[in-house]
C-alpha cells in the first residue's frame, strides 16, 4: 500500500486536504482539551450557585415583607382619621438614651464642682 | 563487590549524562510508573494527574463514536470506571492503552444499548446551542466531518479521529492506543482513501 507520509507523521509533501480538516476540527480540539474538569463537579457547582440565588432571593423577599396583620392589628379607619395631620409623633426615650442623658448630667455636675473648688482656692 | 557497583552505577550516569533524551524518556517513564503505583493505592492527586494526561485523547476517542455531548458524559464513566479498577492494571506502562480500551467498550456498549442518540441527531439537536464565537457554518461542516468520520469502520474511524482531531502523528496514536504502528498505517491510509470518498459525495471539501 502507498503510504501517505503526511498523514503518518507531518513529514514530505503537504496535503492540503488533511491540512484543511485539521482546521476545521480546531474547535472540538480546544473543546477536548478543556473538558478535563469533571462534568459532575461542575453540576455541582451550578446547583450550588443556583440553591445560593434562592436562598439569597428568600432571605431578601423575607425582610421585605410586611407585618402579619394578626401580629399588628391595623388601625381602624375612624382612629386614623381622628389622628390630626400636622401633630409630629413624640416618641419617649430609650433607655440607652435616657443612661446617655444621666451620664450627661453627671458629668456636668463634676466640672461645675472642679470650678468651685478652683475659684475657692484662689 | 562495592566498588564494581559503584563503578556500574557512575558508567550508568555518564550513559545518562552523555544520552540526555534517553535519561528524560527514563524519567518519564519513571514518573509515570510512580504515578500508577500512587493512584493504585489510592492517591486521588496521583490519579487526576494522569487523568489530566489522557483526557482529551479518550474524549476523542469516545467522539468517534458518539455525539459532542454524549462523549463527555461517557467520559465521567470512563474516570470512574478506571478509578474503580486501577488495582487490575498489571503493567504501569501499558496505562494508555488501557484507558483507551475502556472508553472504546463504554462507548460500544453505550451503542449497543442505544442509550445515546445516534450521531447524526446531533445536527438538528435544538438542546445544542451553536457556540457563539464560531459561524454555523463552520460548525456545521465540523460536524458534517466528524458524522462521516463515525461512519467509516470502526478501525479506522478512532485512528483517524486521533489523526486529524487530535493532530497526532502515526507513532504518536500508536503508542497511545497500543496497536502496531503497522495496523495504524494501514488504517489511517484506508481510512483517509474512504473519508476523502464520502466527504466528496456530500460536497464537503476545501
Amino acid at each position: 500500500m502507498k503510504i501517505n507520509s503526511y498523514l503518518w507523521n507531518r513529514s514530505g509533501r503537504p496535503d492540503p486536504m488533511i491540512d484543511w480538516l485539521v482546521t476545521q476540527l480546531r474547535e472540538k480540539r480546544s473543546d477536548c482539551q478543556q473538558s478535563v474538569r469533571p462534568l459532575r463537579s461542575r453540576q455541582l457547582w451550578g446547583i450550588a450557585t443556583l440553591a445560593a440565588l434562592l436562598l439569597l432571593f428568600v432571605g431578601l423577599n423575607r425582610g421585605n415583607v410586611e407585618p402579619n396583620s394578626a401580629a399588628s392589628p391595623k388601625p381602624s379607619p375612624s382612629k386614623v382619621l381622628a389622628q390630626p395631620l400636622d401633630e409630629p409623633t413624640v416618641e419617649a426615650p430609650s433607655a440607652g438614651q435616657e443612661a446617655l442623658t444621666t451620664i450627661h448630667e453627671s458629668l456636668q455636675r463634676m466640672r461645675e464642682r472642679t470650678l468651685q473648688s478652683e475659684a475657692v482656692s484662689h | 563487590m562495592a566498588t564494581q557497583a559503584i563503578r556500574l552505577e557512575e558508567s550508568q550516569s555518564w550513559f545518562q549524562i552523555t544520552k540526555p533524551w534517553t535519561w528524560t524518556k527514563e524519567s518519564e517513564k519513571a514518573r509515570r510508573r510512580r504515578l500508577v503505583a500512587a493512584a493504585q493505592h489510592g492517591d486521588r492527586d496521583a490519579f487526576s494527574e494522569l487523568w489530566l494526561e489522557h483526557a482529551p485523547q479518550l474524549r476523542a476517542i469516545l467522539l468517534s463514536m458518539v455525539t459532542d455531548q454524549d462523549a463527555e458524559d461517557l467520559l465521567q464513566d470512563v474516570a470512574l470506571q478506571s478509578w474503580k479498577s486501577l488495582a487490575s492494571l498489571n503493567h504501569p506502562d501499558r496505562l494508555s492503552p488501557w484507558l483507551c480500551t475502556i472508553a472504546r467498550n463504554l462507548g460500544r456498549d453505550a451503542l449497543a444499548t442505544q442509550r445515546f442518540r445516534p450521531s447524526s441527531e446531533a445536527l438538528i439537536d435544538p438542546l445544542v446551542e451553536p457556540r457563539s464565537e464560531v459561524s454555523p457554518a463552520a460548525q456545521t461542516e465540523a460536524d458534517e466531518i466528524m458524522s462521516s468520520m463515525r461512519e467509516l469502520p470502526e478501525a479506522y474511524r478512532e485512528v483517524l479521529t486521533l489523526r486529524l482531531l487530535m493532530d497526532l502523528t502515526g507513532p504518536e496514536i500508536a503508542k497511545l492506543t497500543g496497536h502496531s504502528s503497522g495496523s495504524v498505517r494501514v488504517n489511517l491510509c484506508r481510512g483517509m482513501k474512504l473519508l476523502r470518498e464520502r466527504l466528496e459525495m456530500k460536497g464537503v471539501s476545501p
